[in-house]
């Protein structure tokens, strides 16, 4: 499926979108001062890639004998060639799209976590993003948490007054942060607001809070964080950030422009501690493309992003880790189209001065048939193992059967 | 392409007439509003037991079991659909809005006679001297605003809506085939047999594109539209298949292909037009599902084992489940399933007579729309906005940016699933919906023209004292619960001394910001 973006929409929605915030700024007034409940609050930055990014372009298993002939016109290159990858190991390779966050796997910032995924079989997008978002794997939920997923659990089991906990920079919230409380999507947290005239908009805004008090709790419980947060987000002064260190966010770029909001965000230091930027059309059953195309055009937009975010954060990267994720690998062999098909494993990857990075933490065995399940990358690690030991380690996570029901995880040495 | 205003409000530099902040006001009003919240503890005790209180302030026996059909079945309470439904009834009125070509539309044809373009060809779309194909999705996005608003044919607009997101294709995988599809299959078979609905979509380049299949050949199948046509399509992700089945499957649409843009220009053929590519389809042996099937079928094999998909017992049961939970509640009975389903078999799959038989009196009256509600879309939201004001001078093209801003454009999911039939997603998004309430009734939303003389002009001079009991019955059809309706109209006695404009404009912000009005 092709999930091309008509650039002139989205450029006209942008203006569109500035306009509407600048009417709405006049009326708003902060009601209360924001108190920073959680100075130096830990931060997890879930970026999860939709659509089943491929794990063996990402990070190209080149020193593997049998590769390139599973991707007669699809493998990368290995390290020295022409378009050829960057070496993290001798044997993997990084993308060269993704040349931005190359030094930062020099630097021991970035860790590769390769051959992970979910061990549940499915190969259908919905039913793999619903599994490892609920994280309710091979067990069905038990009553009242369908509608939860790992983020979210771990959150609510923590106790945490901080009214804006989490912030998913979505039009719509995620199944990973169901749960959370104080948790909301925000397309652009700089426009989340309420207008109206200025002189009643406290008595408005209680009196919301009374009439959403006794309304269905699927709708009362979103709506009471929706005031909380309004009010919370009123004193930050988007607009007026200036990144840090020299970072330069790609221009353009919704991803990035997203990525400047978290930082924003962390930066203000308001106790924010879980962020989830979604990036989708990672489903490339056609035209992937090694050196050219689109696969090649969101690794950059990617990389490049999550390099200016990273920079611009500098030291306080010691309390941020982005976990980037998708649903699954793609098939090993490519297919007629110059694409690849759903398959199972793939890879994930942590930035963060606390990660333990320069390393490709993997189990890998060949691409021989032998090696292979149905044409597909065994999943060899559990992706749980990953956001385990991140929860653990970094989120105060104490008892992780919350988040992860019915699974020992076993930590990677991922996290210092 | 029309640039959008430089202004929410069309307020010049966004001067809007704020006055200045009034602590006592807003203490005063804070504080006696409490009191009226806390009078009714039933409704707080049914709240926690996970319903709309169902205390004494809130007997549904003031709601008029037709409104229930009026909510479900439509985009909203509208005065004059409301009026028909009153003098047909529930019978006769569904009867004849499962007939949808007799039902004369002429408010909602003189809006869609602004887009001349509308009948045709897709390459004569394509050919438009003006309008790329990007600028016919945004103005068919706005037909759709316009349909949904005006149509007298309501229940087949919200038909419509259900395959819309059944068989969902992101708008600008191919914007000009999207367009095509909704005209040539959606619409036309909406109503119709599930099979031939089903077979067109496949057919078309449209769900092709979307899903790949053009690109599925013999030695290299694709896979992505035989995977989704089972899970998504018909016999449902819990279905009866296996990951061979879906491998298997995709050998069937092997050489399966349309019409491109290219193709139409330089060989021949209608754009978007099915095409059947002998040298790429694979001729050999292959079971799907337990049927062996020698590969001898060319073509008639893929369209033999979509009705065989059609036809399956698996299918009646996820289409009929997703179809009572879309107009009767996220929770239905096993036993109003189980009648559906049992019209789809004794109708072969027509899609009017199942629906007929999901939105029976009985049905409607087992769902209680009023204890057991369903969160409205964004879409709906927007649209049930303008049919509670019966407003339709509307700036449709600069409509669609409200669409995005409230979270659904409309065509332009990007995941073949479709937007999502559940509360958790929307529910999580209002504040949209309330910064657009809380600036519609000053005439700040410059794209719906609606002027605070308008609002007032609804409240049929009812003096304030009377504002929300008269909003709740002509513009809600009494939907709103009477707590709610009292609370508002308290916050409106104690704040407002006159019947300002800024008073208007507020009680239309109650009213849509409510807690009901994101109900239905």
């Amino acid at each position: 499926m092709q999930q091309q973006r008509t650039q002139p929409v989205h450029q006209a929605w942008s203006n569109r979108h500035r306009a509407f915030a600048q009417l709405a700024a006049p009326s708003l007034q902060p009601t209360g001062t924001r108190s920073n409940l959680a100075p130096g609050q830990n931060v997890l930055v879930l970026v999860f890639l939709r659509g089943g990014m491929d794990g063996l372009s990402l990070v190209a298993p080149y020193g593997d004998p049998d590769y390139a002939a599973h991707r007669p016109t699809q493998a990368i290159p290995a390290p020295g060639s022409i378009g050829g990858g960057l070496n993290l190991n001798g044997f993997f390779a990084l993308h060269p799209a993704a040349a931005a966050l190359y030094p930062f796997y020099g630097q021991g910032k970035l860790a590769v976590v390769h051959t992970v995924g979910s061990p549940d079989p499915t190969l259908s997008h919905f039913d793999a993003q619903n599994r490892i978002e609920s994280a309710y794997i091979g067990q069905l939920p038990p009553p009242g948490h369908e509608a939860t997923g790992w983020m979210g659990r771990h959150m609510a089991a923590l106790v945490n007054n901080v009214p804006l906990r989490g912030v998913v920079l979505e039009n719509t919230i995620t199944l990973a942060a169901a749960g959370a409380p104080g948790t909301l999507p925000m397309p652009d947290p700089a426009e989340f607001s309420l207008s109206g005239y200025q002189s009643t908009i406290g008595a408005r805004r209680s009196l919301l809070r009374m009439l959403y008090d006794r309304t269905i709790p699927a709708l009362a419980r979103p709506a009471i964080d929706t005031l909380e947060a309004i009010d919370y987000v009123q004193g930050i002064d988007f607009a007026g950030y200036v990144p840090q260190n020299g970072a330069m966010y790609p221009s353009g770029s919704d991803f990035a422009h997203r990525l400047l909001r978290a930082a924003t965000l962390i930066r203000e230091d308001v106790g924010v501690e879980f962020i989830e930027i979604d990036s989708g059309g990672w489903d490339d059953h056609d035209g992937l493309g090694a050196n050219v195309g689109p696969f090649y055009d969101r690794v950059q937009d990617l990389a490049d992003s999550l390099a200016a975010f990273a920079t611009d954060l500098g030291t306080t990267m010691n309390r941020v880790t982005v976990v980037v994720m998708s649903e699954f690998g793609r098939r090993v062999t490519e297919n007629g189209s110059q694409g690849v098909d759903h398959g199972r494993a793939g890879a994930m990857l942590l930035l963060g001065n606390r990660v333990a990075g320069g390393q490709v933490v993997h189990d890998w065995q060949g691409l021989t048939p032998a090696d292979l399940d149905d044409g597909s990358l065994p999943v060899r690690i559990d992706y749980r193992d990953v956001l385990a030991e991140v929860l653990a380690e970094q989120m105060g996570c104490t008892n992780l059967g919350i988040p992860f029901p019915s699974f020992a995880p076993t930590f990677r040495n991922l996290i210092q | 392409m029309q640039q959008p205003k430089a202004t929410l409000g069309g307020q010049g530099e966004g001067h809007a007439p704020f006055s200045p902040p009034s602590r006592r006001t807003f203490l005063r009003a804070a504080s006696a509003l409490a009191a009226t919240a806390a009078l009714s503890k039933t409704a707080q005790a049914a709240q926690s037991a996970g319903r709309l209180p169902a205390g004494s302030d809130l007997d549904p026996v003031g709601i008029d079991p037709r409104l229930n059909l009026m909510q479900r079945a439509t985009f909203g309470f509208r005065a004059v659909d409301w009026a028909d439904l009153e003098s047909m009834g529930h019978a006769a009125w569904l009867d004849w809005q499962l007939n949808p070509a007799a039902i004369p539309d002429a408010q909602c044809d003189a809006k869609l006679a602004l887009y001349p373009w509308r009948n045709d060809s897709p390459i004569q779309m394509a050919n438009h001297a003006t309008l790329a194909p990007w600028e016919l999705l945004w103005q068919y996005q706005q037909m759709r605003l316009y349909r949904a608003t005006l149509s007298k044919r309501q229940v087949f607009e919200r038909v419509v809506e259900f395959w819309t997101d059944h068989f969902n294709v992101y708008g600008h995988s191919e914007s000009i085939l999207k367009i095509e599809e909704d005209r040539q299959r959606l619409r036309p078979l909406a109503l119709g047999k599930f099979r031939d609905l089903l077979i067109a979509t496949a057919k078309g380049g449209c769900m092709m594109e979307f899903l790949d299949n053009e690109s599925n050949v013999v030695g290299a199948p694709n896979e992505n539209y035989a995977r989704e046509v089972m899970e998504l399509h018909t016999l449902g992700v819990t279905g009866p298949y296996t990951e061979q089945d879906v491998r298997e499957l995709a050998r069937c649409f092997t050489g399966w292909n349309y019409v491109n843009l290219w193709v139409a220009q330089n060989i021949g053929g209608n754009y978007g037009d099915f095409r059947f590519l002998s040298q790429d389809h694979d001729y050999g042996p292959k079971t799907v599902l337990g049927q062996f099937l020698p590969g001898t079928g060319g073509v008639q094999e893929g369209e033999n084992m979509l009705a065989f998909l059609a036809d399956h017992a698996s299918t009646r049961r996820f289409v009929c489940t997703k179809l009572c939970r879309w107009f009767l509640g996220y929770e239905v009975s096993q036993a109003i399933i189980q009648r559906a389903e049992n019209t789809w078999t004794q109708t072969d799959g027509l899609i009017r007579e199942v629906v007929r038989t999901i939105l029976s009196p009985a049905n409607l009256s087992a769902a209680k729309p009023w204890l057991h509600p369903k969160v409205k879309r964004p879409h709906q939201w927007m649209i049930s906005v303008l049919r509670s004001l019966d407003h339709s001078d509307v700036d449709a093209g600069e409509l669609i940016w409200s669409s995005h801003y409230l979270g659904q454009p409309e065509y332009l999911c990007h995941s073949p699933q479709g937007y999502l039939d559940q509360a958790l997603p929307w529910a999580s998004r209002l504040q949209p919906r309330w910064l657009y309430s809380s600036v519609l009734g000053h005439g700040w939303w410059s794209s719906i023209n609606l002027t605070t003389a308008d609002c007032r002009a609804r409240l049929g001079g009812t003096p304030k004292a009377q504002w929300m009991r008269y909003m709740n019955q002509h513009l809600c059809g009494g939907w709103m619960p009477q707590h709610e309706a009292n609370l508002c109209q308290r916050y409106l006695d104690l704040v407002f001394s006159a019947e300002t404009d800024q008073a208007v404009g507020e009680a239309f912000e109650l009213l849509f910001s409510s807690p009901s009005f994101q109900l239905f």
